[in-house]
């Protein structure tokens, strides 16, 4: 492996772990970028679809790829925190207690239907995908870098779950919308996954080329103007924001937090180096807003009622607030 | 980054350039729009109401304003940030100029190289650019609407500007309103000398100040109102002696006065030097001077004409008697100038503000006074008032009413038709008036006279215009035979006019006109006859 310090390589590594993952997961594309995405961005996705889309399987098999520890924990409405993070036990007969790691202490964290987890466990994540450790019996303990936690929480069966508060959704760098697989996808998944043969995933990186793509994303330079678009963006998902919609008016109780603007820039840079472009621009910012800013509205009764969903939301945002153009009248 | 010759920075000032210029319209097109509305706003005000009218340079100035936003937004400063933003927005460089620019200054951090990486590239693609796509925005239809608003607005400029002519029509009129309250003026300080006229003086000072708080239909108002006061309350002796005074104005004004300073000079020569000269001579020379001098002023030429007589007679004490008296009438002559100097200023000004009210709405009186001796002379038209004492002869001549006032020696002598009175002067032809002084004689008229002087009677200015019904009638007999004899069949007893009472020409003139115009305005009427029948009235409502 070289080391990732350019755009191109950067670029490489991207293709190189798209192209394994293809392998098992069909089709997706977008579904992939995005997850990757928020993996170079060293933040937290969230996917949400139906069963059976292969939610898991995207996340094992990136695991794989990326040669990174990988721990899964299918939540329930009786997992504990310390089921995640860990407790301490007797040790030497009891002459000693000692602390067994949860699952949390990993490099991939796979939280299963999240949301079916109570909210104390739900909780028990917090510190870690924040801060990246983990406190327990008064001690604090670091966990490995890199640290990404991939939930999945099914929309539809909504029975004895319990919707992730605000304050963890907004952990997730980026939430990702499941499409279901178009027919010539479900072909192809038919094809691979009723057969005898089954897909080998090679690893294509190492943590090292993953940390360095990470630290590669941080240096990609933005213009100014474009950091402004992207608070701007921010301010307008807010209710008493000055260029709020409509919509985000009659709808939104809360809108994105300063963290939605980290995510939105680094995502539009890791778009940026994606696309082979060395620096973060407006249109890659608009390009992943749907993305960071989805599940960061926090929607009143009135948008239930109205069906008005946090895409539409976005849309009217991104129409609300325009390309900008320099600051001199009537000159562009 | 700092814009050198680097392709980047070429790029950079070619999007300076263009945002200048997009500037710069967007600036000067909205402005001459607004100029131009505003130009022809300003113009078509001027218009319809009295505000200044600025013509053709109101669009100028739009034109001007529209200049200075171009300029102004040609020199606009705009960063090199924004130029490379603007390039980024007009070559869809996803943001490579502007940020290549914007870290160009910075110190690369730990992760330089992709900074550096990022430059090279914004640099490398600059330098495959040779021009910005597009051209300069140009709103065309504001700006076909700004130049079209400039043209009317010019148009209107150039284009005559009733409110603009009626102001300055009311400026003329208000110095003409200016220039009768400075002849008012005048004519009330020589009013205020008189006693008799001090009240008048006083009313008029009272006029000129209000004149100046008047607006020029106010005060023209105001001074026909004067104009009508002043006929009606000048003293008769004042407006007899004024007619006296006018004529001789007009007199010598056809006769200057050095003319007779020099018959008089001769005439005085003349009167030494009877003795001891050759009478047929002299005779000759008196009746050539006595004929030279007929014309100018008769009575002074028929003294000489005496005196030549009577020298040829022999008669030298007759002769040297006429031409003392030729030399007294000359003298008075130019006595009365004097007076009809001042009378004639104060008669020419209220008939030029008269005069001026009837053309150009303006207004004006004038009176005059004036002491002097000499000759009372009146003739003409018009009207005045006059003062003067003196001595001296009365000729009138010609048609219109006048008064003059004179006192002393002197003959009257008129030709013509007309109305007039005179004391010791003629006034206006008619009769010669008797003198109040002594051995004055009247001549009979040449012409129709509706009057004689008689001595201080009012003669000039009173007409025949008996009340009917006042006196018994005469009887009349009526008699019933061809041959004239007859018998008294009955005796009627009515009432008859008094043949002996004169009217005031003032009082019954405005009748006579009006019935004369109605009469003028009959189908039967000769048309061409018309303007002289109400010229005439005119005249005399003049000399009134």
């Amino acid at each position: 492996m070289t080391a990732i310090t350019t755009a191109t390589d950067f670029a490489a590594l991207h293709e190189r772990i798209l192209r394994q993952v293809q392998r098992v997961v069909v089709g997706q594309e977008r579904l992939l970028a995005d997850v990757l995405a928020g993996l170079f961005a060293e933040g937290h996705v969230l996917l949400e679809g139906v069963p059976g889309l292969g939610k898991t399987v995207l996340l094992r098999t990136l695991g794989e790829a990326l040669s990174l520890d990988v721990n899964r924990v299918q939540c329930t409405p009786d997992l504990m925190p310390a089921d995640i993070v860990g407790t301490t036990v007797l040790s030497d007969g009891g002459a000693s207690v000692e602390f067994e790691p949860g699952p949390v202490f990993t490099q991939l964290l796979l939280a299963d239907e999240l949301n079916r987890a109570t909210p104390k466990t739900q909780s028990a994540l917090l510190e870690a995908m924040a801060e990246r450790r983990v406190t327990t019996a008064g001690v604090t303990r670091d966990l490995p870098r890199p640290f990404f936690v991939m939930a999945t929480q099914n929309p539809i069966d909504m029975e004895g779950t319990y919707p992730l508060p605000e304050a963890q959704l907004d952990r997730f760098v980026a939430k990702v919308l499941v499409p279901s697989p178009t027919t010539d996808d479900l072909v192809a998944i038919l094809d691979r996954t009723t057969g005898s043969h089954e897909a080998l995933v090679q690893q294509v990186a190492t943590t090292t080329d993953l940390l360095e793509a990470i630290a590669l994303v941080r240096a990609v330079p933005m213009a100014s103007h474009v950091t402004r678009h992207v608070a701007d963006l921010v301010q307008a998902t807010h209710a008493t924001g000055d260029a709020a919609p409509t919509g985000i008016r009659s709808f939104v109780r809360t809108g994105a937090s300063p963290r939605g603007a980290q995510a939105l820039v680094l995502l539009a840079k890791v778009a940026a180096l994606r696309d082979g472009d060395l620096q973060a621009s407006i249109d890659g910012v608009r390009a992943v807003a749907h993305v960071v800013l989805r599940h960061r509205l926090v929607l009143g009764y009135e948008a239930m009622a109205a069906s008005v969903t946090s895409d539409e939301l976005v849309d009217e945002v991104l129409t609300a607030v325009p390309r900008p153009t320099p600051a001199v009248r009537g000159a562009v | 980054m700092r814009a050198g010759e680097s392709a980047l920075a070429r790029v950079v000032a070619l999007a300076r350039r263009r945002m200048r210029a997009n500037r710069a319209v967007a600036l000067a097109v909205p402005t001459l729009l607004v100029a131009g509305v505003v130009a022809v706003a300003w113009t078509a005000a001027a218009r319809l109401v009295p505000v200044p009218d600025g013509g053709l340079a109101t669009a100028l100035v739009a034109l001007v304003a529209a200049a200075v936003a171009l300029a102004v937004g040609l020199a606009t400063r705009i960063p090199d940030r924004l130029a490379a933003w603007a390039a980024d927005h007009w070559l869809q460089t996803r943001d490579a100029f502007s940020t290549a620019v914007e870290y160009g200054d910075r110190e690369p951090g730990p992760h330089g190289e992709i900074v550096r990486a990022q430059r090279l590239a914004a640099e490398e693609r600059a330098a495959t650019i040779r021009a910005l796509p597009g051209r300069v925005r140009v709103p065309t239809r504001p700006l076909v609407a700004g130049l079209a608003l400039v043209l009317v607005a010019a148009w209107l400029g150039v284009s005559a500007n009733p409110v603009e002519a009626e102001q300055a029509e009311l400026a003329r009129q208000r110095a003409l309103v200016e220039a009768e309250a400075d002849a008012l003026e005048d004519a009330a300080e020589a009013l205020a000398d008189d006693p008799a006229t001090a009240d008048l003086a006083e009313e008029l000072r009272a006029t000129i100040d209000e004149l100046d708080g008047l607006a020029a239909d106010e005060a023209a108002a105001r001074l026909r109102e004067l104009a009508a006061a002043l006929r009606a309350d000048v003293p008769q002796d004042l407006g007899a002696q004024r007619t006296a005074l006018s004529g001789l104005g007009g007199e010598l004004g056809t006769d200057p006065l050095a003319d007779g300073d020099t018959v008089r000079a001769q005439l005085d020569a003349l009167a030494a030097d009877l003795d001891g000269v050759d009478a047929a001579d002299t005779a000759a020379r008196l009746a050539e001077l006595g004929a030279a001098t007929q014309s100018g002023l008769p009575s002074v030429g028929a003294h000489l004409q005496a005196a030549a007589d009577a020298l040829a007679a022999g008669d030298t004490a007759a002769a040297s008697e006429a031409l003392g008296a030729a030399s007294d009438a000359v003298g008075a002559a130019a006595g009365d100038q004097q007076a009809a100097a001042a009378a004639a200023g104060s008669a020419a000004a209220a008939a030029d503000a008269a005069q001026r009210l009837q053309e150009g709405e303006g207004q004006g009186e004038g009176q005059g006074q004036g002491e002097g001796q000499g000759q009372g002379q009146g003739q003409g038209q018009g009207e005045g008032q006059g003062q003067g004492e003196g001595q001296g002869q009365g000729q009138g001549q010609g048609q219109g009413q006048g008064q003059g006032q004179g006192q002393g020696q002197g003959q009257g002598q008129g030709q013509g038709e007309g109305q007039g009175q005179g004391q010791g002067g003629g006034g206006g032809g008619g009769g010669g008036g008797n003198p109040t002084g002594t051995s004055g004689t009247g001549s009979s008229p040449t012409g129709t006279q509706n009057n004689a002087g008689t001595g201080d009677e009012p003669a000039l200015d009173e007409v025949f215009a008996p009340p009917v019904g006042e006196v018994d009638g005469e009887d009349v007999r009526l008699p019933g035979q061809a041959d004239g004899e007859g018998t008294t069949i009955g005796t009627a007893t009515g009432q008859g006019i008094d043949s002996t009472r004169r009217t005031p020409a003032s009082d019954v003139l405005p009748e006579y006109a009006d019935r004369a115009a109605r009469t003028a305005d009959q189908p039967d009427f000769p048309p061409e006859l018309r303007s002289v029948v109400r010229d005439y009235f005119a005249s005399l409502g003049d000399a009134q």
